[in-house]
């Protein structure tokens, strides 16, 4: 569990003599960078876990421990404030057991010795007793076998890197804006934060699994904000971010390929021109669609990918975020049509720089690349290795392997693993085309470009609201801001155009789920999409 | 009972004498100057979860950490360490002072005065009840609950959870400014759905006191909202008076009072606006912009929403309004924004914990004298998924979810599907025909209470599918 405490703003001084340090130091200095702990102590604490679980009574024991080291730089931009800077280092042991077929759970991130190790794995199986004594049931799941792995995120570790490094990347960048001359825009470097993180994680469960990783992940925000000169007051400029430096699991180098001054002149024209919003209401009515990468992810991501995860389907997640339109009859649906042929989606955990890239789940079972959706239909859904035996008979009679697809995720240690998404691939189209060639065939429609989407609680109603652009004759016009609303199978059915390979992004998304509440990362390969028949609002127009 | 209680406290959280012992620890690694603060945080949760009458998962879970704040001349930086060893504290300080090597700081930004931490008497926010809940007793209230709900042929998922924490908050005047507080809270929510999907209910309710909490009565709010939800029928959206529940009012007012927007700071900014700015550089403190009955307010004594009375940083929340008789009369500030521009000597934290309450005509009706009060309108239990559409009017979209009811002729004719709104909370605050009497909601973290409410021309938009 990663918990932020920050926010000590303002001077509480406690001294009444103050003394200068140095300011800005460019000699390289030394990294602040912990050693790793050492891999065999790591096991040893989690096998003695292990240990006094079974001795506790345990049936099935799984013990994950991981130590997560967070720097976050925030800097406002090119305004003389001062730059925040926040670490944070956090260890934490997590036990889950069954017991007479029900669950429990605990944690701790406070473990110093065998004692808090014991109370950890007894009060685990403490839980699982007193959700076992008035009923019991007989857990059906397939066995699993051993798998014993490593697996470390390719590239230079990001904690290793001199936080003068971080620093001058970040300042680089706000001095490359202020020093580009445009004759036309004025561009202005926006608020900078630079996020990367080291995770170490061991896990071990009663099948016999060993597996280590050592994870890193990278996120940048370099925003540029830029006005046409001698605009109107009036006019709002639009924030653009950099590409490249979403939030991803990468290594430092990913960094120091990034190439975002060349991006300074595109960025600033984009901006300056969206700050030409139209004054007119956007024409409600139904009208052929183009969605960027981005906005395609997102309509996916909330719709069919949320809804297909196997507890919520179910209607284990019904007091939380909701229920599923693909559910809770799962036969029903399997097969169905939730899309057209142009609706392909696939799921992986070997996405580069995927941020669910890892060779197995949150159980223990290695990772699987399968097919959640071919030619428009529902041909599985995510699941668990509790939950995966509700699919044996479509598995069977569709010559699938039988036992869960890899997909049980935790946002650490601490937390009780819950099914969510891996990386979701959406299948490109076979003509090599992009965006523009999609705009081009619209004779009268729109441009959603980076609209985020929100889904009901059943995950079918959807609602969209944000800036797009209004398309004639395959040509891209006003700046409007409007919504969209549609059902999500009927919107998935309408796809009339999809993105070549060289029209791909990949997007990464983070969601919430479970109670408590957790947040999952992941990332998808999305293309552009065009959609027939979309229902354009005025967002924000009343009845 | 007070041995127990600090039994109980040694086991789950820190202990006083352990927290102090901490900081002590941390503190003897601090060696240059400028200011300091350290705060410790100790947390203790247990929670039970269930779903389709079963049991999903029970959990016990502990994190403390510490967090040492370095700052000169208004460059700061922050550590935080869940590992209390020497080698590990020492560390942390040593990062944080090297974090200040950066060119940090601010030529502009003068230098804050010292002031002591404040002290305020703390609200009764321990309960025993909400620490001593355990697994077993958790496991036997779910089976309590979901008997008759199991007995009815429904379906119920819930959550309980319980959490203790305690935080001490310290800086170099170890004897003047150390705090260490604790408290507790607790929630409870059920959902009931019929097996075939086509009807749904909720309930639930947080407080820091577990015994503040009638769990029956909960799951029996939901299961009667379930059985009276089945067979909905479709509705025209358009323009409704509504009867919200409180849940509802909640649901849709809160980002109103939220403090990231309830903000003197962005509100006055020449470079912002916000919904209670009025022009550049002016905010709309001492207009009317809601209903003149309305009144809002914070209060971290009121006897029935009581909370802890310190932001994680230190800043004390002091009771205060924020709307009276309709009129903005305050909003929010940090201590540097109160004695850097508006001269006061403190800050006004606002808090996401509010009260809200209507005084005056037609202001403790209940919501069956809504229902019959109200010609043709919709009854409704909660929104859901809201969106701002628009931050200067808080135009905002959502659904509404777990129980819509249509009114006609003063009486609850029909259960209907869920519909999406758009509709701004500032202008509903403007169109209140009735307030009911204001009571406690399912706000976890954040006591909150306020009225069930009657408004005309509420703006449903669009149908929607969903159950």
């Amino acid at each position: 569990m990663n918990i932020t405490r920050r926010s000590f703003v303002g001077g509480v001084s406690g001294l009444a003599g103050v003394v200068l340090l140095p300011t800005r130091s460019f000699a390289a200095s030394e990294p602040d960078n912990p050693e790793l702990i050492p891999k065999e102590l790591m096991f040893s604490v989690v096998n003695r876990a292990m240990d006094a679980a079974n001795s506790a009574g345990a049936d099935h024991v799984e013990v994950s421990l991981s130590r997560s080291l967070w720097q976050n730089f925030d800097q406002p931009g090119v305004d003389v404030e001062s730059l925040k800077v926040t670490d944070i280092a956090i260890v934490d042991v997590g036990v889950r057991v069954m017991i007479n077929g029900r669950w429990g759970h605990a944690s701790s991130n406070q473990f110093e010795g065998d004692d808090e190790l014991i109370r950890i794995a007894k009060a685990a199986c403490s839980q699982a007793r007193a959700n076992s004594k008035k009923k019991p049931r007989h857990m059906d799941w397939i066995a699993a076998s051993a798998l014993v792995a490593n697996y470390v995120t390719p590239g230079i570790d990001p904690i290793a890197i001199t936080q003068e490094e971080k620093i001058d990347f970040i300042n680089s960048w706000v001095a490359s804006v202020q020093d580009y001359r445009s004759p036309n825009y004025t561009p202005k470097a926006g608020r900078c934060i630079l996020t990367n993180a080291r995770t170490e994680r061991i896990f071990v469960n009663s099948s016999g699994s060993k597996l280590y990783s050592i994870t890193y992940s990278l996120e940048c925000t370099l925003p540029l904000v830029a006005s046409m000169k001698d605009s109107s007051p009036m006019t709002q400029p639009q924030t653009h971010l950099c590409r490249g430096l979403m939030l991803q699991q990468a290594g430092w180098n990913a960094i120091r390929e990034s190439r975002p001054h060349d991006q300074i002149p595109e960025l600033t024209e984009k901006s300056a021109l969206g700050s030409m919003i139209s004054g007119a209401p956007v024409d409600i009515g139904r009208y052929d669609v183009v969605c960027s990468a981005a906005t395609s992810a997102g309509i996916i991501a909330q719709s069919v990918v949320a809804a297909s995860e196997i507890d919520r389907a179910i209607g284990l997640e019904a007091n939380a975020d909701g229920t599923s339109y693909l559910g809770p009859d799962l036969m029903m649906h399997l097969g169905s049509e939730v899309g057209n042929e142009h609706v392909n989606l696939s799921v992986n955990r070997t996405l580069e720089r995927g941020l669910a890239t890892i060779p197995w789940d949150a159980e223990g079972v290695p990772a699987k690349t399968f097919e959640l959706v071919r030619k428009g239909k529902l041909v599985d859904y995510f699941t668990n290795r509790e939950l995966s035996p509700l699919l044996n008979e479509w598995y069977s009679k569709n010559g699938v392997s039988m036992g869960s697809n890899g997909c049980s995720t935790a946002s650490s240690s601490s937390d009780f693993p819950v099914v969510g998404p891996a990386n979701i691939r959406m299948e490109p189209g076979k003509e090599d085309i992009d965006e523009d060639e999609l705009i081009s065939e619209v004779k009268d429609g729109y441009l959603l470009m980076n609209v985020p989407t929100a889904t009901s609680f059943q995950r079918q109603d959807g609602f969209m609201a944000g800036l797009g652009r209004k398309i004639v004759n395959g040509k891209l016009r006003d700046y409007v801001q409007l919504g969209a609303l549609f059902n999500a199978t009927n919107l998935l059915k309408s796809v009339t155009g999809i993105g070549g390979n060289r029209s791909y992004s990949v997007i990464p998304l983070r969601v919430f789920k479970g109670q408590p509440v957790q947040k999952l990362s992941y990332s998808v390969e999305s293309v552009p999409l065009r959609f027939s028949n979309v229902a354009i609002i005025d967002p924000k127009r009343k009845i | 009972m007070l041995n127990s209680k600090i039994k109980i406290e040694a086991e789950k959280i820190l202990s006083p004498e352990q927290c102090k012992n901490i900081i002590y620890k941390a503190s003897k690694f601090i060696s240059h100057g400028g200011g300091i603060n350290v705060g410790l945080f100790s947390h203790w949760r247990g929670n039970t979860r269930w779903a389709r009458n079963e049991i999903i998962s029970s959990g016990d879970n502990r994190a403390n950490s510490i967090t040492i704040g370095r700052d000169i001349n208004g460059a700061n930086a922050f550590v935080t360490v869940s590992n209390f060893s020497d080698g590990e504290l020492k560390r942390a300080v040593e990062i944080a002072e090297r974090r200040l090597q950066l060119k940090m700081e601010s030529p502009v930004a003068p230098a804050m005065p010292s002031l002591p931490l404040e002290r305020a008497e703390i609200p009764a926010v321990w309960f025993d009840s909400t620490v001593n809940l355990d697994e077993d007793r958790r496991a036997d209230i779910y089976h309590e609950l979901t008997r008759s709900i199991e007995a009815s042929n429904m379906v119920s998922a819930g959550y309980l959870e319980v959490n203790a924490s305690v935080v001490d908050l310290s800086d170099r005047l170890e004897n003047s400014g150390r705090r260490n507080h604790r408290h507790t809270e607790s929630q409870l929510s059920i959902t009931v759905r019929t097996p075939d999907g086509t009807g749904s209910g909720w309930a639930g309710l947080s407080w820091s006191d577990w015994d503040r909490i009638d769990g029956h009565k909960i799951a029996s709010i939901a299961l009667d909202k379930c059985m009276k939800s089945r067979n909905a029928v479709v509705i025209e959206p358009g323009r409704y008076i509504v009867v919200l529940e409180p849940q509802a009012t909640h649901d849709i007012v809160k980002p109103l009072f939220d403090p990231k927007i309830m903000d003197r700071r962005k509100a006055e900014n020449p470079r912002m606006s916000t919904i209670y700015t009025l022009n550049k550089g002016a905010s709309k403190i001492g207009l009317r912009l809601f209903d003149s009955r309305l009144k809002v307010s914070t209060d971290p004594y009121h006897p029935n929403a009581s909370y802890y009375p310190y932001r994680q940083n230190g800043e004390l929340i002091r009771p205060a309004t924020w709307v009276e008789e309709g009129v903005l009369k305050e909003l929010a500030y940090s201590l540097d924004y109160g004695i850097q521009t508006l001269r006061k000597n403190q800050g006004l934290v606002g808090s996401r914990s509010y009260l809200m309450e209507g005084i005056g005509s037609n202001t403790n009706s209940s919501v069956g004298n809504m229902v019959s009060n109200t010609e043709r309108g919709l009854l409704v239990t909660r929104f859901h998924i809201t969106t701002i559409l628009d931050e200067m009017t808080m135009m905002t979209s959502g659904l509404t979810r777990d129980g819509l009811w249509l009114i006609e002729k003063g009486k609850i004719s029909k259960p209907v599907k869920n519909l999406r709104f758009t509709e701004s909370p500032l202008f509903m605050l403007n169109n209140i025909l009735e307030y009911g009497v204001p009571t406690r909601v399912f706000n976890p973290g954040n006591p909150v209470m306020v009225p069930a409410i009657r408004a005309q021309d509420f703006s449903f938009t669009a149908t929607a599918d969903a159950i």
